[in-house]
């Protein structure tokens, strides 16, 4: 293996760590703040993953990228469904670019 | 799973062409993809590695990038059981996108779990082989307009969680402070240090009788 592969094994190591860590503590049923604090997680996770991807190039290109996320939001809350809101959300955002807008 | 593949597979294809650029073989970095399973830190390890970095540097890099897969195990060992190579297979299989479709679809379903990270998997390392093979005619999928997938298919994820003003102000705050954070932080401690505390606040602040059921 080359001295790459080694510190790929590491990089592996320290990746699956933290994702086995949640999944390995002992099995308990969470009440109180601890159940809520699991609730709301999903919540500020994809709420952050979305913010920290979302600001475009520049201005023009991120108004039009905040319209297409806009135009996703509401597709998902009317149709409840993840695939519709995110290709309407997409192509839309493709369209303008290949007009030229962003 | 299918839209998400739509954004797996061009950045999938993307990381092999940028790890050829950096000087990476195809077959590092295929065994990247298969061993770390992760897109943005493989994405800094090919740009540490063009800049001439250490194996230390790579690793601890990667570990400040992954430190938010800790709050998607915490938040999955919570709601689905697990036992055995399952509980293995699961924790590699853990990213985000993963982790979005198990808690939008798959709560309680172990199979689902697995199932969504088998996928994202397969298709992953495809791509990448795919990238490896092709690296001289495939575009950048960001200079195309493709990055943006990521961001909406976790905003299509977040909008049926916001039940009630305790999870949009927790949102809003994540949101905000993510992006504020990120000016001065590496982004994913900043995602992980404003999603924990957004949080840990939602849940100190939200009356009880809220709880959802």
């Amino acid at each position: 293996m080359t001295p790459l592969g080694w510190t790929i094994v590491a990089m592996a190591a320290v990746t699956f760590g933290p994702r086995a860590w949640g999944l390995f503590l002992p099995a308990t049923r969470l009440h109180g703040y601890g159940r809520r604090l699991v609730d709301l997680v999903p919540v500020a996770v994809f709420a952050a993953l979305a913010a920290t991807g979302l600001p475009g190039a520049d201005l023009a290109d991120g108004t039009w990228r905040l319209a297409s996320a806009a135009l996703t939001g509401v597709v998902v809350a009317r149709t409840r469904a993840l695939g519709p809101g995110l290709l309407a959300g997409l192509a839309a955002y493709l369209a303008v670019r290949a007009l030229g807008g962003a | 799973m299918v839209p998400l593949w739509v954004g797996v597979v061009p950045f999938g294809a993307a990381y092999a062409v940028s790890a050829r650029a950096a000087g990476i073989s195809p077959l590092d970095a295929q065994l990247m993809s298969l061993l770390v399973f992760a897109g943005g830190s493989q994405f800094a390890a090919v740009g540490l590695v063009a800049a001439g970095a250490g194996p230390w540097t790579l690793v601890t890099t990667t570990l400040l990038i992954n430190l938010r897969h800790v709050l998607y195990g915490v938040v999955v060992g919570a709601s689905t059981p697990l036992s055995g190579a399952r509980r293995w297979l699961a924790a590699h299989l853990l990213t985000d996108e993963s982790f979005g479709m198990h808690v939008a679809h798959g709560r309680g379903r172990p199979a689902f779990l697995i199932g969504a990270g088998l996928s994202l998997f397969l298709v992953w390392n495809l791509a990448t082989l795919a990238g490896a093979l092709l690296a001289h005619a495939l575009p950048d999928p960001t200079a195309i307009g493709l990055d943006i997938v990521f961001p909406l298919a976790f905003l299509a994820l977040l909008v049926p969680l916001l039940r009630d003003r305790a999870t949009v102000a927790v949102a809003g705050v994540a949101a905000l402070g993510s992006w504020t954070l990120g000016h001065w932080l590496e982004p994913s401690l900043a995602l992980m240090s404003a999603a924990a505390a957004a949080a840990a606040c939602g849940a100190a602040l939200r009356r009880p009788t809220s709880e959802p059921s």
